[in-house]
C-alpha cells in the first residue's frame, strides 16, 4: 500500500507540477473534525493544527511524507552543540499587510508558554532555553542541552505578528481580531463545530492558491459526511469510514484518495498506585491496581488479535502495530517481532497474576478522532472478554474525552497518536518519559508510567546530534 | 519493550473521497487535508 501511495504521490506532484496553475472559486471539504480555536497556540490537536495552517505558517513545514521542509525559515543548522540558527524567508506579509522578520518567531515562541489551552504547545518548545534575534533575519534559539529535533519540533511553531500581544485572548483570535498569519488562506469566520471559512491570500510567498473561497465544514458524524459528499453539499471529505470504503470505491461517481498514516492506536493501562476508575471483582473493589502487574499488560496484550482488527474491524484500513513509531521514522525498529496473539498464554498469565476469573474494568476511547476509533474500542472489549474479562468499553466524543483524560481521571484508555514530527524524541517524549512538567517530558504521560532507566535512553537519544547515534539509542527503549 | 507501558494495535490507512473527476489531491501521512494541496481537474 506504501508503495501505491508512493506512486501515487508521484503521480499527483508530477501532475501538479506539470500543469499549469487552475484558478477556482469555491471549494467546501466535509471534515471529520474541526478546530476548537482560532489560537493556533491553543491546543496541540492534529485537527487544530491541520485547520490553522491554512492561516498561520510554521517556522518549518514537512512535506506529504513528514519530511522537513523550508516554512518562514529557508534554512536553519545547528552553530554549536545548544544553539541553532534559524534565517528568515524575506519578503513575507501577514495578512494585515505588516512585514514579517524574525521579532515575530522571538514573540510566537515566548508566547506558547503563556497560552493555557487544553493540551500545551509547550510540548514543541520544551528544549528551548533562550531565544535571540541576530537580526530581522536571523534568528538565534539556545536549548536546555543538545536538542537536535529542534528544527521538527518547530514543524508545529505557529507564527503570530509580535503585534498580537501576550495578553491577547481566545476570543480575540476566535472573533478574527487577532486571526492574522502569513498563511495561504486569510480568516473570514468561524462557528465552532460548524464552518471555518477562507480567502485565498493572492500574494501568498508560495504562490496564490488554486481557491477562491474554501469552506471547511466540521460534520462529525461519519454518515452525515459521507451523504453530504453523495448529495453535493461538499465537494471532498476526509476520514472516510471503513464501512463504506469499498462501496465508495467501487462507486462510479466518486473518487477515494487513500493514504498510510503516521497514527497508531496505543492502550495506555494506568499504572498508578489507586487507578482512577475502580477495578472490580465480582462487583468488589480490589486492592491496589492489577495492571501495575507487568502479567496482567502481557496478557491484555497477548489477548488482541491484531489481524482480526485490521481485515474485519477496519476492512483492510489498516496495519498491524506492533511498535510506537511507524516504519521509514526516526527510531523505528525493525528488529521487533509482530505482537502476538495467544489467549491460551494470556489466560494462564492473568490467572498467575491473582485473577483467573479476570475482573471488571473500564475502557475509554474517542469515537470521532481517527476513523475506526470507536468500532476498535469495542472489538478490543469483546477480545478482552475472552479472558474473563468484563470490560466496560466507552467511546466519547473528543470535547469530553480528552479534557477528562488530560486530568487523568481514566483508567485505561485508547487513543491515537502521530509522530508529527517524524522523530521518535517527539513521541517517546511526550507519551512515556516520566511526566516533568517544568521540562516539558511526559506532556501526555496520563498513565503514571516511570522508568528511569527509559527516561535516561530518551534523553540520551534526543540530544544526539549524530542521527545514526540516536537512533541505536532510541532502539534501546523498553516502552512499547 | 517488555514494559507495555503502551500497548500497540494498529496503523490507521486514510480515506478521503470526492465527486469522480472533479478534484485531484495529494493525500498526507498525517492526514491532513489542505485545501492548498487540493487542486481542481
Amino acid at each position: 500500500m506504501l508503495k501505491t501511495t508512493l506512486l501515487s504521490s508521484i503521480a499527483s506532484l508530477a501532475l501538479l507540477a506539470a500543469a499549469p496553475a487552475v484558478m477556482a472559486q469555491d471549494l467546501m471539504i466535509g471534515l471529520r473534525a474541526g478546530p476548537d480555536s482560532i489560537d493556533p497556540h491553543w491546543s496541540t490537536l492534529g485537527s487544530q493544527a491541520e485547520a490553522l495552517r491554512h492561516v498561520f505558517d510554521t517556522l518549518v513545514d514537512v512535506d506529504d511524507k513528514l519530511q522537513l521542509k523550508p516554512g518562514l525559515a529557508v534554512s536553519w543548522e545547528a552553530i554549536d552543540d545548544t544553539t541553532w540558527e534559524f534565517k528568515m524567508r524575506e519578503g513575507v506579509k501577514f495578512h494585515d499587510g505588516s512585514d514579517f522578520d524574525a521579532e515575530d518567531v522571538k514573540f510566537s515562541i515566548e508566547r506558547i508558554p503563556e497560552v493555557t489551552g487544553p493540551m500545551p504547545m509547550t510540548l514543541y518548545t520544551k528544549y528551548v532555553e533562550s531565544v535571540e534575534v541576530v537580526d530581522p533575519m536571523t534568528l538565534r534559539v539556545t536549548t536546555k542541552g543538545m536538542a537536535p529535533s529542534l528544527p521538527n519540533d518547530f514543524t508545529r511553531l505557529f507564527v503570530v505578528p509580535t503585534e498580537t500581544g501576550m495578553e491577547a485572548r481566545n476570543e480575540e483570535f476566535n472573533s478574527g481580531e487577532k486571526a492574522i498569519g502569513t498563511g495561504p488562506y486569510s480568516f473570514v469566520s468561524w462557528q465552532p463545530k460548524g464552518d471555518l471559512v477562507l480567502k485565498r491570500n493572492a500574494d501568498y510567498w508560495d504562490g496564490a492558491p488554486a481557491w477562491e473561497n474554501v469552506t471547511r465544514r466540521e460534520i462529525a458524524d461519519d454518515a452525515a459526511r459521507v451523504a453530504a459528499l453523495k448529495s453535493g453539499q461538499v465537494d471532498m471529505i476526509n476520514y472516510v469510514p471503513a464501512t463504506d470504503y469499498l462501496s465508495m470505491k467501487n462507486d462510479s461517481s466518486l473518487e477515494t484518495f487513500v493514504s498510510d498514516s503516521i497514527y497508531i492506536l496505543n492502550i495506555a493501562p494506568s499504572v498508578k498506585d489507586e487507578e482512577p476508575q475502580p477495578i472490580k471483582v465480582n462487583g468488589v473493589e480490589v486492592d491496589g491496581n492489577p495492571l501495575q502487574d507487568l502479567r496482567v499488560r502481557k496478557a491484555l496484550d497477548l489477548a488482541i488479535n491484531r489481524e482480526v482488527l485490521v481485515n474485519v474491524v477496519l476492512e483492510g484500513l489498516g496495519k498491524p502495530a506492533n511498535q510506537l513509531m511507524p516504519e521509514g521514522f526516526f527510531g523505528y525498529t525493525d528488529k521487533l517481532d509482530a505482537r502476538e496473539y495467544d489467549i491460551e498464554q494470556a489466560k494462564a498469565l492473568l490467572t498467575e497474576a491473582g485473577y483467573p476469573d479476570g475482573f471488571e474494568i473500564d475502557f475509554t476511547c474517542t469515537n470521532n478522532r481517527v476513523p475506526g476509533d470507536a468500532v476498535v474500542c469495542e472489538a478490543l472489549a469483546q477480545m478482552w472478554s475472552r479472558l474473563g474479562l468484563k470490560v466496560n468499553a466507552q467511546a466519547l466524543n473528543g470535547t469530553v474525552y480528552f479534557p477528562a483524560a488530560a486530568r487523568e481521571e481514566y483508567t485505561m484508555t485508547m487513543s491515537a497518536w502521530g509522530t508529527l514530527t517524524g522523530e521518535a524524541a517527539y513521541t517517546y517524549g511526550a507519551l512515556t518519559h516520566t511526566k516533568d512538567a517544568e521540562k516539558g517530558f511526559g506532556n501526555f504521560n496520563r498513565s503514571g508510567y516511570s522508568n528511569p532507566e527509559f527516561d535516561k535512553v530518551s534523553a540520551k537519544a534526543a540530544r544526539r546530534l549524530t542521527p545514526k547515534h540516536a537512533r541505536s539509542s532510541m532502539k534501546k527503549h523498553p516502552t512499547s | 519493550m517488555e514494559d507495555r507501558a503502551l500497548i500497540p494495535t494498529v496503523i490507521l490507512q486514510t480515506v478521503w473521497a470526492a465527486k469522480a473527476d472533479t478534484l485531484d489531491m495529494l493525500p498526507r501521512v498525517d492526514q491532513e487535508t489542505r485545501a492548498y494541496a487540493i487542486t481542481p481537474e
